[in-house]
């Protein structure tokens, strides 16, 4: 590693807390988003017992077997 | 495309399918920061200041595009009452928030040593300033109010009003003198940027809005979990 | 084609929007003065009600051979390569502040030919290229 990379011509003071502040705030973003909705899905579990996925799959099924039947209004 | 967008499809988007799309992510932003940090050159003015604008400009650009697609959500909302339209908005709400307080920060940095000031209030600064304000109301006003109904109501007329900001943030380099410069990446001419530069730009604007939609797809179902959760409330 | 309820949803928000539109034309219209961050030689030149105790600010470019650095001050002259005013400035100029480029001052009209300056700020454009590529095209101009 050499030095220059982190002096930048004097402008590293500016350049890396940028880099930084934005790195930081995006990865804050991220850890939050991922947490809340962690929380969300063990709320949904626990509460209403009912896994996600296979009440897509049923609630897709549906949604084919409505469209099949009305196929002629579509 | 609008479809894939429905309620009941974003719960097929499984925790491995979003680890695939964030390892992707890390992949492109390494490549992304290797070329701003290291391989791009200096510029013939500026210098390696010059390597903010990379994390600067495309974090700005993001933070206005969100803030239009809430204006679109709003309208779509308050007039024909979609009913997963302000989901949409309020999970795209804290993505432009983030990048617009980056966009500032950043452009304080910048600003200091090329301008020699963290700050003025010229119309571009002012205006990005008038965003961030807008941002946070849209954010309280689903975190304050507890009625569904009344805060969305509200958030999507804070939502609309805030978009009139957006051609003033666009334009503001144009219609008044500013400190601010003009536009160097614009639909109608050639890029002002060099080539080598441009590189590093576009493949970390490609990182952001990749970052974006991965935030986006996760608040999104965030939201979907909540409003059925809230459902199966109200049926007790 | 919509139902009436949609219908009058729509009236709602254009009636909204013109307002807005209106409100927001109003105040810029008011503000004008304010929003404009600096005035140019030429548009000193021009106005009447240039007031000497006010602090303004005037950009343009800096003059090619008009900077003269003294020990702790600067003069040199802001143009719009049509007027031209002068600036006299005590402290330390941005990095970014060189003959031919932009510049923002911010201070006191002593006349309308003479500015003192209590705050200097660079402006540059929205070019950006390697130093050699600027080097090879200079060559290309000369």
């Amino acid at each position: 590693m050499n030095l220059e990379f982190f002096i930048l011509g004097g402008y590293g003071q500016f350049v890396w807390p940028a880099f930084v502040f934005s790195f930081v705030s995006c990865t804050v973003l991220f850890i939050k988003a991922k947490k809340e909705l962690k929380i969300q899905e063990k709320v949904y579990l626990t509460e209403y017992a009912e896994p996600l996925t296979i009440k897509i799959e049923t609630a897709g099924e549906k949604k084919i077997i409505k469209k099949v039947l009305s196929g002629n209004t579509i | 495309m609008l479809k894939s967008l429905f309620p009941n499809k974003i719960l097929s988007l499984t925790n491995a399918k979003i680890n695939v799309l964030v390892a992707f992510l890390i992949a492109v932003l390494i490549i992304g920061l290797l070329y701003s940090l290291i391989i791009s050159p200096a510029d013939y003015i500026q210098g390696d200041s010059v390597r903010i604008m990379y994390v600067h400009v495309p974090a700005s650009f993001i933070a206005l595009v969100c803030f239009g697609l809430i204006g679109v959500a709003s309208i779509c909302n308050l007039v024909f009452k979609i009913k997963f339209m302000p989901l949409l908005a309020k999970s795209l709400a804290p993505i432009g928030c983030t990048f617009t307080l980056i966009s500032i920060v950043t452009g304080s940095l910048w600003g200091k040593p090329t301008w020699g000031t963290w700050w003025v209030w010229d119309a571009r600064l002012t205006s990005m300033l008038v965003l961030l304000i807008f941002y946070i109301t849209y954010i309280l006003t689903w975190k304050v109010i507890d009625n569904f109904e009344k805060a969305n109501k509200i958030s999507s007329i804070i939502g609309i009003l805030g978009s009139f900001n957006l051609p003033v943030i666009k334009y503001s380099v144009d219609w008044w003198n500013t400190l601010h410069q003009p536009s160097s990446i614009t639909l109608t001419s050639m890029p002002t940027i060099h080539h080598t530069m441009l590189i590093p730009l576009v493949i970390m604007f490609l990182g952001m809005i990749m970052y974006s939609v991965i935030i986006f797809l996760i608040r999104y179902k965030t939201e979907v979990i909540k409003l059925k959760i809230n459902k199966k409330k109200n049926f007790k | 084609m919509f139902s009436k309820k949609v219908r009058s949803r729509i009236f709602f928000l254009v009636t909204l929007f013109v307002i807005s539109i209106a409100i927001i034309f109003v105040i810029f219209r008011s503000l004008e003065e304010n929003v404009v961050y600096f005035f140019s030689p030429t548009e000193i030149y021009n106005k009447t009600d240039v007031s000497y105790d006010q602090k303004i600010r005037i950009g343009g470019l800096v003059k090619e051979n008009s900077v003269i650095k003294e020990s702790s001050s600067i003069n040199f002259i802001i143009t719009d390569l049509k007027k031209e005013i002068i600036v006299s400035y005590k402290g330390l100029v941005p990095n970014l502040f060189s003959e031919g480029k932009g510049v923002v001052a911010e201070g006191k009209l002593r006349d309308k030919k003479y500015f003192v300056a209590d705050k200097i700020l660079a402006k540059h454009d929205e070019n950006y290229m390697p130093p050699e590529v600027s080097k090879a095209l200079e060559n290309s101009n000369n």
